[in-house]
């Protein structure tokens, strides 16, 4: 009956209108409870639902719902909301079938006695297929087409190489760094930063600052004290005594 | 005919194309006003002739009377796609009868997305869009000349029941509890 395709798809509106003119009915909450079934059957049978209209004709069936309960149960109270949802429907419909009224006395004059218009002044010489004009322009050639290619391609940048990604692998953990520098202080009771970490080149860097957040950590933590002669310079570990 | 009439007619004549009265003014060394003034002039003397005057929000253009429809059509070979679809035509009348209207106006009066079938008028150049004047970010529709044309129409007036739709539609808009 009714033929799904995306140019021609009217929406919700026109059904209900289409169902209540073929009644033969004015627009008002009486023939639309009395269409409420018919637009439900309508919904259902549609195979290809367009995704974006779904939304508009499941609201509009949720108000007839609400419209179709309150003709079978008069003594239903509806909330102001639900009042107003159903007004708007019936103003919208009315709104509505106003426009395709008009749309219908459009049709019957549209392209009927149509007023000419000269071709544009502006646009003749586009309208004139090339061949007709006899013109031609005087640097088309194959070989100035071959260098205007070769300079457009010289134009395009060559694509960037991507940075190559380098994973840090993951060489000792804070916590182990920390339990032995704890167990080195202990031994040693005073050592040098440049004797905790590793000073294997590869791993060199990652130790290093795990190393020193290791000796953050535990200043911050009061089990050591750190002194630094210069800017740069050596880096003193001593284990803080209970005297201290 | 005053000379200005006169040099309007030919310029109409010559363009072809929809004419902005801001534009003849500023071709002819003249104000706006005495454009408009001489264009009244220029649509009465074309009373009974082979030729009218389009117009609509401040273009003019010079077509053939719609009178002599059947022969220009003849003669030009257009061959008319006249198959707007029921979305195009309900949207034409949207935009023909409800001034500057917005997209979403335009949806909510007809409940579907109306996006594809603006595009479609657009294309055809059935419609024109500019900035929404109350919001920049979006657009308002606006009738074409070419609509006009097809419709045979000199002027907005010339609708079909023109004024009587326009106040009913402002009735249903303004007093929904009837």
């Amino acid at each position: 009956m009714y033929n799904i395709q995306t140019e021609k798809f009217n929406g919700p509106f026109e059904v209900l209108v289409d169902l209540i003119d073929k009644k033969k009915l004015s627009i008002n909450e009486l023939s639309l409870s009395e269409i409420a079934d018919q637009y439900l059957d309508y919904i259902k049978k549609i195979e290809q639902f367009p995704t974006e209209e779904v939304a508009s004709f499941v609201v509009v069936a949720a108000t007839l719902m609400l419209i179709k309960s309150r003709s079978l149960m008069p003594s239903l109270k509806l909330t102001d909301e639900e009042e107003t949802e159903i007004e708007d429907l019936e103003e919208k419909l009315k709104l509505y079938k106003k426009f395709r009224n008009i749309s219908k006395d459009l049709e019957k004059i549209f392209g009927k006695n149509v007023i000419f218009s000269r071709p544009s002044f502006y646009q003749i010489e586009n309208i004139l297929p090339l061949d007709q004009l006899q013109i031609k322009p005087k640097d088309l050639s194959q070989t100035n087409l071959e260098i205007a290619l070769q300079n457009a391609l010289g134009k395009i940048p060559p694509p960037k190489p991507k940075l190559p990604e380098v994973k840090v692998k993951k060489t000792i953990s804070l916590e182990q760094k920390i339990d032995s520098l704890i167990k080195r202080i202990e031994d040693k009771v005073s050592l040098c930063f440049s004797d905790t970490h590793n000073k294997n080149k590869e791993c060199q860097k990652v130790d290093l600052v795990v190393s020193f957040l290791a000796l953050l950590e535990l200043t911050k933590r009061g089990f050591i004290i750190v002194k630094q002669g210069e800017d740069f310079g050596e880096i003193h570990i001593s284990k803080v005594t209970n005297n201290e | 005919m005053n000379d200005l009439t006169k040099d309007i007619e030919a310029l109409l004549f010559l363009a072809g194309e929809p004419q902005n009265t801001n534009k003849l003014a500023k071709v002819l060394g003249v104000k706006e006003k005495e454009i408009k003034e001489a264009l009244k002039e220029l649509d009465e003397k074309l009373k009974n002739r082979g030729l009218v005057l389009i117009r609509e929000n401040g273009k003019i253009m010079l077509g053939t009377s719609s009178d002599s429809a059947k022969f220009c059509k003849e003669l030009a070979k257009n061959e008319l796609d006249k198959k707007l679809g029921q979305a195009g035509l309900e949207t034409l009348a949207i935009i023909l009868y409800k001034e500057d209207v917005s997209k979403s106006e335009i949806d909510y009066i007809r409940g579907v997305n109306a996006g594809f079938t603006l595009r479609n008028l657009l294309i055809k150049g059935l419609i024109e869009r500019k900035p929404n004047p109350k919001d920049k970010r979006t657009y308002v529709y606006t009738p074409s000349l070419l609509l006009f044309q097809y419709l045979g129409i000199k002027e907005k007036e010339d609708l079909p029941s023109y004024t009587k739709h326009y106040k009913e539609i402002l009735e249903i808009i303004n007093n929904p509890q009837e």
